[in-house]
């Protein structure tokens, strides 16, 4: 039987996935490297679906489909899109995996889950992003392989969206927004995801402006303050959504959504010292 | 009930002359990526020419004329390579089999750089009523990062620097 403690030491590693780096934190044990190659393998097929930048993924098919046509999906991306549109309408927008720069007019309400379970509608020509979401599900997948194969506990970090699942208590550091080279403790989590939204690996000059890979789909304005969102949610995917949104919009907007999703979130503003609003 | 929205105060330095981790050990990759293969280290010395050819087949510099590789009895190679970001160092394995397909890339070890200042571990911060005020033994406890996406493009344009070489050298050498 694998155990949860750390005596063995871990098997730990990290492969190039998803456009980052995917580790995966699992106690050693007779049954850890299978179960991690599966995870891996996990990560790699959510990869494979959702990949913008193939044109036979279920994304590449969907930014090719005529206005008006129905695309078939994976079951998987059919969740996701699912989900992206959900946390698109509770938003108001400001989470759009639609709204891309070179969408057109095209927003989130125009592509359409079908009840199938297995197929979107496009009532536009549309491209979709799900940068913002796919990470996440890839996390809660390859979680939810490592509680299948038996591992009583384990962690997947997938480029700074990660969750931890069993009894363990694993220690949380969290990037200083203005200095990324700079950690700060966070605490430990056990059985939590969390992910972070912040403009510091992104940011930088293009044609004369700063620019960087954090857009408000609402008015096409960059991120590109030295701020970071951290969301701690039941799912990574969650997470993942909800920081985005909660660097987007205000605090009294944020809060109800944060509710309804169990949700917590922890900004780093920028700013010079200043006390916790409320804790 | 809490207030679900935490206003971190400013970070009073964290500190860090370098966040690294190691994944695995030269011998852990190569099992890892080809389990009880032998291999057999053929490391090559790139030409000039060699050099310049895969430079302009696959659009990307080669920083190192030295390739650290080895072949795998029964066809394939297993290669170690290193990539630099702006920030970042990360030595990696990649496993070619007998077709010059890549069969796996597996990070060995990853290094951040930012400039090596070290400053007090003065910072506070609050969160759910903890607060971490031991001092971080970096390099060693600090894991699970959660941060922003850092993007993986270094290690995908290292790839096909090494699909180009193999291509190129290796496949001739054969």
């Amino acid at each position: 039987m694998t155990s949860c403690s750390k005596n063995p030491p871990d098997l730990r590693r990290a492969r190039p996935l998803l456009g980052t780096l995917v580790e995966i934190t699992v106690p050693a044990g007779p049954r850890s490297e299978a179960a991690l190659e599966h995870a891996f393998a996990t990560v790699v097929r959510v990869h494979a679906l959702m990949n913008a930048h193939d044109p036979a993924s279920d994304v590449g098919r969907i930014g090719t489909a005529r206005s008006g046509a129905v695309v078939r999906v994976h079951p998987w991306t059919w969740r996701v899109l699912t989900a992206a549109r959900r946390f698109a309408e509770i938003s108001g927008g400001a989470f759009d995996p639609v709204a891309v720069p070179s969408s057109g007019r095209a927003l989130w309400s125009d592509l359409v889950p079908l009840p199938d379970r297995r197929s979107v509608r496009c009532r536009r020509r549309l491209l979709i992003d799900l940068g913002g979401i796919a990470k996440g599900f890839a996390v809660d997948q390859a979680v939810r392989s490592l509680r299948r194969a038996g591992l009583p506990c384990g962690l997947v970090n997938a480029g700074g969206d990660l969750r931890s699942f069993g009894p363990r208590a694993w220690p949380l550091h969290v990037r200083a927004a203005a200095h990324p080279g700079e950690f700060a403790s966070l605490g430990t989590i056990v059985h939590a995801a969390v992910a972070t939204s912040a403009p510091y690996f992104s940011r930088h000059r293009d044609h004369g402006r700063t620019v960087s890979a954090l857009l408000d789909p609402r008015d096409g304005r960059f991120v590109t303050a030295s701020v970071s969102a951290t969301v701690f949610a039941p799912t990574a995917l969650a997470a993942d959504a909800l920081a985005k949104i909660v660097l987007l919009v205000n605090r009294a907007t944020a809060e109800p959504i944060l509710r309804r999703y169990r949700a917590r979130a922890w900004l780093q503003t920028g700013k010079p010292l200043s006390l916790p609003h409320a804790i | 009930m809490p207030s679900r929205w935490l206003l971190a105060p400013a970070f009073l330095a964290a500190s860090t002359s370098g966040y690294a981790t190691t994944y695995l050990s030269l011998a852990e990759a190569q099992a890892a990526i080809f389990p009880g293969a032998a291999l057999t280290p053929a490391p090559t010395v790139l030409t000039a020419a060699q050099r310049t050819a895969i430079e302009k087949t696959s659009g990307l510099r080669v920083r190192s004329p030295e390739l650290r590789a080895w072949r795998v009895a029964g066809g394939g190679w297993f290669i170690v390579d290193e990539v630099l970001g702006k920030h970042e160092f990360i030595t990696y394995a990649v496993g070619l089999g007998p077709d010059g397909a890549v069969r796996a890339v597996e990070i060995m070890d990853y290094r951040e750089t930012y400039g090596g200042e070290v400053r007090n571990l003065k910072w506070r911060t609050q969160f759910a009523g903890k607060t971490s005020a031991a001092p971080l033994k970096l390099d060693l406890d600090i894991k699970n990062i959660s941060g922003a996406t850092l993007s993986s493009r270094h290690i995908t344009d290292g790839v096909k620097r090494l699909l180009v070489t193999h291509d190129l050298v290796l496949k001739k050498s054969a």
